[in-house]
């Protein structure tokens, strides 16, 4: 069974780098898709502040066109995913309701296309273990807080979070990938969303308390799975920076971006030069800092190693005049223990011996 | 003095029943909505307030505020309201009763539904830089340009604009739709707002005792 993909019009153009990181990071994964023939918006966000039924019929539009294709579709951009899913969920339960939606399109939508956003799809579908055995780069250097915003958490009962305030699904499958999560208690607050450019005090107010808590998180990037997020913390937080009188610089990366670099995908292949705030210098780091302290803790490892060689063949040494000078009539197994335990006391004795001078 | 209309907010609670599935009757004005709305100190009235306002039959006061076309959407009052009332829901629902009934809506709202659906029924799908355009020019004030300005440089930079607009195939049906859809809306606000007319009507005549019957009536 073939997988469609609704790319949306933002991943069209604007958020190219999200589309092509997510095909790439899906094709890494072995995951194949084909894009829904001839899709048109989804009518998000306006559609459905305007009439019901409209909303229902933009969406229900891309539903058959999905349905050609497969009886599964995957919706990376999270606001149409939400107009997607609230098609499928109504159509499929509201029999009149199907047959008015009908009635507006050209031709009726007769099937039941299942709808995914592409956490819960990765994380259902392809799952934790699949991408922690796939990871080819060490990013656990990379400090980042996963940020859900309202329509990757709300209502969990569409996006298959188990809670409403607690998302967890990127936060799984960027530790699955190695990377430092930081837990913080903005996951699922607002960034202010379209209301940027009718009113765009709130926007700015609020993705800029994002940024901030971000930061005090302890994080040096935040990862974000919506396009208008990411425009909202990301091309626009120059404005922020002015109009609340901040200085932040921190990068925000799409959820497929910082899981395809960790599967070896290259920054040209998820589109890092596409962010708006350089995200390069920050992965370059923390990639050297990861290769940094890999080094040190083999260099660590391998004097441990030796350390615990010199003393094997200490004791080898004295077990060898043990047995010699020992009564020949003892039980070999009561020699065991006597080696078993060790070095145990030899490793005291030795930590005692370095600390000394 | 404030004028309650028990017939108005009857017939709005029993309309929101059917389309959103909450009632109004059921909020006890915890707050939590107001509480967690992240967009409320911009609100002219809050959610909580909103729904009181439902209650007792403001309805006109609530399709003409600021506060529910400011609504984001990020559905928070909804998730935590303690008697589970779709709160954004409600909120959703009212903006299309405003936008169906060809409101004055304030702050811009209907300029940006209007230049976005306008864009997306003309190309299919959205041409944003088309939209936005249109958007600033619909808005007639160019401090909202100028504002953003400054974001078409790195937009540019980044090859993230697209300056010509192409139509998608099946634009037509988009904008079949778009047009059935609005008119099949119209039609029935229409009549919706003659039926309450008339129940108005009906009542006046026949006085108070009538008046508490057809609350009791909607209840059933």
């Amino acid at each position: 069974m073939t997988l469609a993909y609704y790319p949306g019009c933002s991943l069209h153009k604007s958020s190219i780098e999200f589309d092509v990181s997510t095909r790439n990071l899906l094709s890494v994964l072995g995951v194949e898709v084909v894009e829904v023939p001839d899709w048109t918006c989804c009518g998000s966000s306006p559609a459905h502040m305007m009439d019901h039924l409209l909303a229902q019929a933009l969406a229900a539009r891309n539903l058959r066109q999905a349905a050609l294709v497969g009886d599964e579709m995957l919706v990376p951009c999270p606001s149409c995913f939400q107009r997607e899913k609230n098609a499928e969920v109504e159509i499929h339960e509201n029999d009149a309701l199907r047959a008015e939606v009908n009635e507006v399109l050209d031709s009726p939508y007769t099937g039941r296309v299942k709808v995914y956003a592409l956490p819960e799809y990765l994380y259902r579908f392809v799952g934790e273990e699949k991408i922690a055995a796939s990871v080819k780069v060490d990013l656990s250097e990379l400090r980042i807080v996963p940020y859900y915003g309202c329509l990757l958490g709300r209502p969990s009962e569409l996006t298959g979070e188990v809670d409403n305030e607690q998302p967890m699904m990127m936060d799984l499958l960027l530790q699955a990938a190695g990377v430092d999560v930081k837990w913080w208690n903005y996951k699922t607050e607002c960034c202010g969303a379209s209301v940027g450019m009718p009113k765009m005090e709130i926007q700015r107010r609020l993705s800029g308390k994002i940024l901030q808590q971000a930061l005090a998180a302890g994080a040096e990037a935040i990862v974000v799975c919506c396009p208008l997020c990411h425009v909202n913390l990301d091309l626009k937080q120059e404005q922020i920076n002015r109009f609340l009188g901040t200085d932040y610089h921190v990068p925000v990366l799409y959820l497929p971006q910082v899981l395809g670099l960790a599967l070896g995908l290259s920054e040209e292949q998820v589109m890092l030069h596409k962010n708006v705030v350089d995200p390069r210098p920050l992965i370059a780091k923390a990639v050297a800092a990861a290769a940094a302290r890999r080094a040190e803790e083999e260099r660590k490892a391998a004097a441990k190693a030796a350390k615990a060689a010199a003393r094997e063949k200490a004791e080898e040494t004295v077990a060898a005049e043990a047995s010699a000078s020992g009564d020949a009539s003892v039980p070999a197994d009561a020699v065991v223990p006597a080696v078993a335990a060790g070095p145990g006391e030899a490793t005291v004795i030795t930590e005692g011996e370095e600390v000394q001078p | 003095m404030i004028r309650y209309d028990a017939i108005q907010a009857a017939y709005y609670r029993e309309k929101l029943k059917k389309r959103v599935q909450a009632d109004v009757r059921e909020c006890y004005q915890c707050g939590n909505c107001s509480a967690s709305c992240p967009a409320a100190f911009s609100f002219d009235y809050k959610p909580n307030q909103l729904m009181r306002m439902l209650q007792v039959g403001l309805v006109e006061q609530v399709l003409d505020s600021k506060a529910i076309q400011l609504c984001i959407q990020c559905l928070t009052c909804s998730a935590r309201c303690p008697r589970n009332i779709d709160v954004a829901g409600i909120f959703e629902d009212l903006k299309t009763v405003a936008t169906a009934q060809e409101r004055p809506v304030p702050e811009h709202a209907k300029t940006f539904n209007k230049a976005f659906m306008d864009a997306v029924a003309r190309f299919g799908r959205l041409p944003e830089v088309y939209m936005m355009g249109m958007f600033y020019l619909g808005t007639k004030d160019p401090r909202l340009a100028l504002n953003d300005l400054g974001l078409t440089l790195p937009m540019v930079k980044k090859g993230k604009m697209q300056f010509v607009p192409r139509r998608a195939r099946g634009t037509a049906e988009v904008a079949r739709i778009y047009k059935k859809s609005m008119h099949k809306a119209k039609e029935r606000e229409k009549a919706e707002r003659a039926a309450l007319a008339a129940r108005a009507a009906t009542s006046a005549a026949t006085g108070a005792a009538a008046h508490l019957g057809a609350e009791g009536g909607v209840a059933e």
